[in-house]
């Protein structure tokens, strides 16, 4: 006879045991058959997107990949799909790296195509429109009106890609369904979207419909440069030369403009060099001058000499001449040396542009072995710009060699003489002030009293005014000690010491005075308007107060820093023949440029017209 | 015995019981489990048909390519595609490719056959090839990039040059296959390649794509990569804008300091510059600003003002408070230029209103900006400003402004305007008039000449002439023929015939009718014939001097070759045209 708890106990172990080799059997089944999450850890594991691209140990074989690949994307969630987009950007083949990432966003799109979209951003602006197209085309095949009203926010570009990938995918929609489409999306700068042309895909799409979405949208054209290029690209690339006059109509941002069409010519030109040649007839207008500066130098970059030869084939005489006048200014400044070497090649009458545009080169980079020639340059004008560019380079490769030379019989004229010094002792005032004064003063004053102290002055007052006010005691008479004090004078009011400013004038003849005071107050009045109407009454002479209103007036207009009450005190210490027409006084034309000057004067305004113009850079 | 045999049953079945209960108990939990670990975000979109959990395994079984339409999405049916090909051999292929022409839809026939024949040219590319004559030719380009593209991944030189047998345009879709296809040779090799096939363009391409996709991962090598290599920046342009962009992103604005020195083509590095700053600044225009007063390159004045101006775009008024604020004068008063036209471009009401919260320093600027902005786009309305404007210089531009644009969108209305309206001075009136009839002239020349002719002669100068001649200046360029019927119609006072007739001879010599343009001349005499003949020469000598100096020997008076010899010389050191032999034989006419 069995004892019942006993039977009950024997019971419940053959249950336990029962129960225990069956959650045995079913954990082992579940693990081997089914990959279940909480067991499988990262399912990437399993796959590396980098495999797709070529290996050495793998069969160069997509298909055999691409099942594992298309095995795991469709069954994987936003994560993981969002870790693929990132591992496909490693692909090294563009082309596997593309069928990747179509994929993989076509993925996305059936979870969540405004995930999809955002996650384009992240790649590749080239890249951007088509995967557009393609997430649009999916989504139109899950959700045709969800896909629809999404593209209508869409700017421009975006717009067109989802439409295109909307068409490529839906072939079912007839043409009144693709037209009503359209509509709801919205292309206001296409009056009738040309909807068929859209229907074989965005990488066919016509360049002309894209160009006039885009750059009809409402984004400038400046944030759209990039793709701009792309499809003028594409444009000429299919519909030749005629399209750059549209290109560069349609374009109002002067920069976008140029950096479109020169990007474009440069490209043809490079591809077809006669082609171009003929072709550069037909563009007009304000790019006409870029595009054949932007062949010439294509040409150039190729073969110059080539580029001199096929010149021929234009017909247009003036045509020919601006190509021929950009190549050889081309030539000459890429690389001089050949050019000179090979003068006899170009037409006589640019042999001179050619021959000083390659000089001038060379002067910046071995002003040494310039420095010679100069004696043998006919033309004045070039002699002069010739003189300064060796002295500006030289003197930062070599100042002392460059003083050398400046003394030297090298240079014979005395006048070019006074403006090579002029240079070199503006750059010697910086490290030696007191060494460029004496040598200064060691040169003649020459017949217009322009001695060389005043550069030197000018020079320190930017940077030291106290010393450059102890060296106005050697200033000789005439026009440099005039221009020196003025130099010292601004540099005075620039460091508010507006007072020494003031007794500087005390040293200079009357003759003198009106030039300094318009200076200095010009400045004052510029830079310290408030400051120089406190002082106005102060000031110490009846002529210094005429010139601070008369700046002060001519300052405050357009930009009142000055009320109307201060203004009206300001005009009572005006002089009784001021001309507000002219802003000066009496007789006097308005402003300095119109001032009647003396024969002296023409003649220094005149040297002082040629320094600037020597500063000025070749085109 | 009995008993032991039934208790052995009872203990079997006790375990049989238990094993069962262990089974659906352990199952159950595992799935439940796995299903609450599921971490699916709830999608912010809602598809309607399609499963995103990924507990549901997504079936793609299709036993053949005709099945393929039945899958919903083109991920779907490009998966199917693949597996079915895979599967297939010599024999599946081309039956599958046979099977395509039934395929109703062409763009699932044309995938159906680029993966049939990319798989057929895996193991025999020449009866891939050979498939193309069976297939309708409209996608014969893919078909060959897909053949050529797996041809070239078993034995590239045996795709070379099988390739280089091809016509043009098939060749090129080879060739993007080829090289696209074998991303591990170098860039030289597939740039020999692509010489081969006459692709070369392509091939450099490809490579700058490539360095262009690296840029994410490491943008200053990249660019180093463009602006080193032997290639023009111009040739690259769009590539180094989108490089520079992903660095600025990453570096910030410090990095158009390196930019803008490693280019030494001006359009490109201000492209560069510009395109740049126009994707960025928006995300934060003060964080841009603030970096952008850093800067220290030649670049420095264009991306502040670029910054400034796409700022103002959005936010004028805080960009405005910016600006004010920076040290250098001529700098600040630039920016302040550029927020005030882009204020008053995007909208001149809204800054008009704002005028008396801006500094006193640049209300007078602001208003100007507004006036001239509401004159380009509603000219109708900005002419109520004319009688507001105290400065004569301001009023007078103002007004001009107005013309110029009140004409190109309604010129009736601008003529009747400028007619009619009072004007600060007869001087202004005729000044715009003058720019109105120009516009009319090309529309409608009659009235403009009618018009024009009913009008005094007030302006002196150079303009002290009927305002025919501006009705003719501008006719000449669009129907010359018209312009010079006009010219028996029109006044003697001033200066308006020899301006006139000469308005016409020169656009003829422009067109190249030198002796229609000499007979012409004939109408006048004295002193006005000579003064019209030289002002001809002197056109000639500017748009043609290399015709004029074939031609000076046959002009036929000793006058108009003194003209044009001066006319030479005159624009010779403009033009360059003449060498100085050239010029000596001109010479020799004096």
């Amino acid at each position: 006879m069995s004892n019942p708890s006993t039977s009950r106990f024997r019971t419940f172990g053959l249950l336990a045991f029962g129960v225990g080799l069956g959650s045995a059997v079913a954990l082992v089944s579940l693990i081997w058959v089914m990959p279940l999450k909480i067991f499988q850890g990262d399912p990437r594991i399993e796959w590396d997107a980098t495999s797709l691209s070529k290996s050495s140990n793998l069969e160069r074989d997509v298909f055999s990949q691409s099942n594992i690949f298309y095995e795991l994307l469709l069954n994987s969630d936003q994560e993981v799909t969002l870790e693929l987009l990132e591992q496909s950007k490693s692909i090294a083949s563009e082309e596997l790296r593309n069928v990747a990432q179509t994929s993989i966003v076509q993925r996305l799109t059936a979870i969540d195509p405004i995930a999809a979209l955002a996650a384009i951003a992240e790649l590749p602006g080239n890249r951007h429109d088509a995967l557009a197209a393609t997430i649009f085309g999916e989504w139109s095949l899950i959700d045709i009106d969800g896909a629809v009203a999404h593209a209508a926010t869409l700017d421009g570009e975006q717009k067109l890609a989802s439409l295109s990938g909307i068409f490529a995918s839906r072939e079912d929609l007839s043409k009144d369904e693709r037209d009503e489409i359209s509509g709801r999306i919205g292309l206001p700068t296409v009056p009738e979207v040309e909807s068929d042309s859209l229907v074989s895909g965005f990488q066919s799409m016509q360049p002309e419909l894209r160009w006039e979405t885009l750059v009809g949208d409402d984004l400038p054209n400046a944030s759209q440069t990039a793709v701009l290029i792309r499809i003028a690209h594409q444009w000429v690339d299919e519909s030749g030369f005629d399209v750059v006059n549209r290109i560069g109509d349609t374009l109002t941002n002067p920069i976008v403009r140029e950096a479109v069409v020169a990007s474009v010519l440069h490209q043809a030109t490079i591809d077809d060099p006669s082609l171009a040649l003929q072709q550069s007839e037909k563009i007009t207008g304000e790019i006409r001058q870029l595009a054949l500066k932007t062949i010439a130098e294509a040409m150039v970059s190729i073969d110059p000499f080539k580029a001199i030869e096929s010149l021929a084939i234009v017909e247009s005489g003036s045509t020919r001449r601006h190509l021929l006048r950009h190549v050889v200014l081309t030539w000459a400044r890429s690389d001089p040396d050949e050019f000179l070497n090979n003068l006899e090649l170009i037409p006589s009458n640019m042999q001179s542009l050619g021959k000083q545009q390659a000089t001038m080169v060379l002067a910046r980079v071995d002003p040494q072995r310039i420095a010679p020639m100069l004696a043998e340059v006919s033309d004045e004008d070039f002699k002069l710009d010739l003189a300064l560019e060796v002295a500006t380079s030289w003197s930062e490769i070599d100042l002392e060699l460059a003083l050398e030379w400046a003394n030297s019989d090298q240079i014979e004229d005395e006048g070019l003489r006074w403006w090579v010094l002029n240079t070199l002792l503006s750059k010697l005032a910086l490290d030696d002030p007191n060494r460029a004064l004496q040598i200064a003063l060691n040169q003649p004053v020459g017949e217009n009293s322009m001695g060389l102290e005043a550069t030197v002055i000018a020079q320190v007052s930017t940077f030291n005014p106290d010393l450059a006010h102890e060296m106005l005691a050697q200033a000789r008479d005439g026009w440099a000690k005039a221009a020196a004090y003025t130099s010292v004078g601004q540099a005075l009011v620039r460091n508010n010491e507006t007072d020494r400013m003031l007794e500087l004038a005390t040293h200079l003849p009357d003759e003198q005075l009106a030039s300094y005071y318009f200076s200095v107050f010009n400045l004052w009045a510029s830079t310290q308007p408030e400051g120089l109407f406190a002082k106005m009454e102060n000031l110490p002479t009846t002529e210094a107060k005429y010139h601070a209103a008369m700046e002060l007036v001519r300052y405050n207009v357009g930009k009142n820093v000055l009320s109307k009450d201060q203004m009206q005190i300001v005009k009572t210490f005006l002089p009784d023949d001021y001309n507000p027409e002219t802003g000066r006084r009496g007789s006097e034309r308005s402003g300095r440029v119109f001032r009647v000057l003396t024969g002296e004067e023409a003649e220094q305004a005149r040297i002082e017209y040629r320094r600037v113009r020597s500063q000025t850079t070749w085109e | 015995m009995k008993l032991a045999n039934l208790r052995g049953f009872n203990a079997l079945g006790l375990i049989a019981i238990g094993i069962v209960g262990g089974v659906l108990v352990t199952a159950g939990v595992l799935v439940g489990a796995n299903s609450m670990q599921s971490n699916e975000k709830e999608s912010s979109y809602s598809p309607p048909s399609v499963s995103a959990q990924n507990s549901e395994r997504i079936d793609i079984s299709v036993d053949s390519v005709a099945d393929l339409a039945q899958l919903q999405t083109d991920l779907k049916r490009t998966a199917a595609l693949h597996r079915l090909v895979t599967a297939a051999d010599e024999s599946d292929l081309l039956s599958m490719l046979e099977h395509s022409k039934n395929i109703e839809s062409e763009r699932l026939r044309r995938a159906v056959e680029i993966g049939a024949v990319r798989k057929l040219a895996e193991s025999s590319p020449q009866l891939a090839v050979a498939q193309l004559a069976n297939l309708a030719g409209e996608n014969h380009e893919e078909l060959v990039a897909a053949i050529y593209g797996s041809w070239a991944e078993s034995s590239l030189e045996d795709a070379v040059v099988q390739a280089s047998g091809l016509d043009a345009t098939m060749k090129q879709a080879a060739l993007r296959s080829i090289v696209s296809a074998r991303s591990d040779l170098s860039i030289d090799e597939r740039l020999a390649i692509a010489k081969r096939l006459g692709g070369e363009r392509y091939a450099i391409d490809l490579s700058n794509r490539e360095t262009a996709n690296q840029a994410i991962d490491d943008p200053e090598s990249a660019w180093n990569s463009f602006v080193n290599d032997e290639s023009s920046d111009l040739s690259q342009t769009e590539h180094l804008i989108e490089v520079a962009e992903i660095w600025i992103s990453q570096e910030g604005i410090r990095v158009i300091d390196r930019v803008s020195e490693s280019l030494s083509t001006p359009v490109v590095r201000d492209a560069v510059v510009t395109s740049v700053l126009h994707n960025i600044t928006p995300n934060d225009p003060a964080s841009a600003f603030r970096q952008a007063l850093s800067l220290k390159s030649s670049s420095r004045e264009l991306a502040l003002t670029t910054i400034a101006e796409v700022w103002s775009a959005s936010s004028p008024a805080e960009a405005l408070m910016a600006v004010m604020a920076v040290e250098t004068d001529s700098e600040r008063e630039l920016l302040q230029q550029t927020v005030l036209q882009t204020w008053a471009a995007v909208d001149p009401n809204a800054l008009l209103d704002a005028i008396e919260q801006l500094p006193e320093a640049i209300r007078v600027l602001a208003t100007e900006a507004a006036m001239f902005a509401i004159a380009r786009i509603s000219p109708d309305q900005a002419t109520r400003f004319l009688a507001e404007v105290t400065d004569r210089d301001v009023r007078d531009q103002l007004a001009k402004e107005i013309a110029a644009y009140w004409s190109e969108s309604d010129v009736a209305s601008a003529l009747d305007w400028a007619l009619n309206d009072e004007f600060a001075t007869d001087v202004l009136q005729a000044e715009v008039l003058m720019i109105v009839l120009a516009d009319l002239a090309t529309k409608d020349p009659d009235l403009a000449f009618r018009t024009a002719r009913q009008q005094p002669v007030v302006l002196r100068g150079q303009y002290y002439r009927g305002l025919e001649v501006t009705v003719i200046q501008h006719l000449v360029e669009t129907d010359i023929d018209k312009a010079s019927s006009m010219l028996s119609e029109i006044r003697s006072e001033g200066l308006t015939i020899p301006h006139a007739y000469s308005e016409v001879g020169r656009a003829m010599v422009r067109n190249g009718d030198i002796d229609q343009a000499l007979k012409l001349g004939e109408r006048l005499s004295g002193r006005r014939q000579s003064n019209y003949n030289g002002s001809l020469m002197y056109q000639w000598a500017l748009v043609n001097p290399e015709s004029l100096l074939e031609s000076i020997e046959g002009l036929p008076t000793d006058e108009l070759k003194l003209q044009a010899v001066r006319g030479l010389n005159r624009f010779n050191p403009q033009t360059k045209a003449l060498s100085d032999e050239q010029l000596e034989y001109a010479n020799s006419f004096l």
